[in-house]
């Protein structure tokens, strides 16, 4: 998730993420009155691939080193020679100290230590999410547009000409103030 | 509430923004949808009938959920009443207050002989 700070860049990239794929992306606007905030995000649901098939290689193998180190564990606690109902409870009582050197800093016993130190693998899933927040009342007007534009882009479709959506606005804009002084 | 048809939505819109003054937020969210289910559209890709799509609007204040779509011919319709409702419900934000910033700044260097910008209405 990516907070863009440029306006006009968070529109180009929702406009183009919406027409890659109009069926599953959405436009979400979330306003809290009481802190004066407004959010803006446009997502399609999907897990950018490169990052994901990175995380994947860790996620295994993370999974590997556990797997060796429970192997390791057994040949100093060996489970062939527990009965089959003790042999559960020391299966559990490896998995929790290797938890317990994993999690918790190394504390004590040097030798017993032995970290497995891996970037979480959820920390490189990157969702395609495009986000902008902001307390101004001038993105409230801007925002206005892009409303009107997703509103062109979802219900007529992905095809829709975006400078025809603004052009129009404009014209709708300039009779209306042409009405007021006509009337005066 | 559940679905409704966009008049009574933009009502009860208004509504949920009136009650989330003081506490809590409001989620709009827009989404194109053909309302069929998924074994409906791939029957009608592969007949080659043409899907109406049109925009799926669902808002909620995280406890009433309310929801409407609107097709190609009225949403022009729908959206000057969906911006006129907003102008009136956002009005916690900030408004500009740089350019007051910095003709109080400008004021204060050059003893009042600077030149005053017209203020936008």
């Amino acid at each position: 998730m990516v907070y863009i700070t440029s306006w006009d860049e968070f529109v180009e990239r929702s406009v183009q993420l919406y027409r890659a794929d109009p069926q599953s992306t959405r436009y979400c606007m979330k306003y809290r009155h009481c802190d004066g905030k407004l959010v803006l995000k446009v997502t399609d649901n999907k897990e950018a691939r490169t990052r994901f098939a990175l995380s994947f290689i860790l996620l295994s193998l993370r999974f590997m080193s556990v797997v060796c180190f429970l192997r390791a564990m057994n040949i100093m606690f060996p489970l062939e020679k527990c009965k089959p109902r003790t042999k559960k409870l020391a299966l559990v009582i490896t998995v929790k100290r290797i938890l317990n050197l994993v999690l918790l800093p190394c504390k004590a016993k040097p030798c017993a230590c032995i970290h497995i130190c891996m970037p979480e693998p959820t920390d490189l899933h990157v969702f395609e999410c495009l986000k902008f927040k902001t307390d101004q009342a001038q993105d409230a007007k801007k925002m206005e547009k892009l409303n009107n534009i997703f509103f062109a882009l979802m219900a007529r479709g992905p095809d829709v000409n975006i400078s025809e959506i603004t052009g129009k606005e404009q014209m709708e804009a300039q009779p209306a103030k042409k009405g007021r002084g006509r009337k005066q | 509430m559940g679905f409704l048809q966009p008049d009574p939505f933009l009502n009860e819109l208004t509504s949920m923004f009136e009650r989330n003054r003081e506490n809590g937020s409001v989620w709009v969210t827009f989404k194109r949808s053909s309302m069929k289910s998924k074994v409906q559209t791939n029957k009608m890709t592969t007949s080659g009938e043409a899907i109406e799509y049109r925009c799926l609007i669902r808002a909620t204040d995280g406890k009433q959920k309310i929801s409407t779509t609107v097709g190609a011919k009225d949403h022009q319709r729908f959206q000057a009443s969906y911006a006129t409702l907003l102008k009136a419900h956002m009005a916690a934000l900030k408004k500009r207050e740089r350019k007051d910033k910095k003709k109080a700044a400008e004021g204060d260097k050059k003893d009042g002989g600077s030149k005053k910008k017209p203020k936008r209405v």
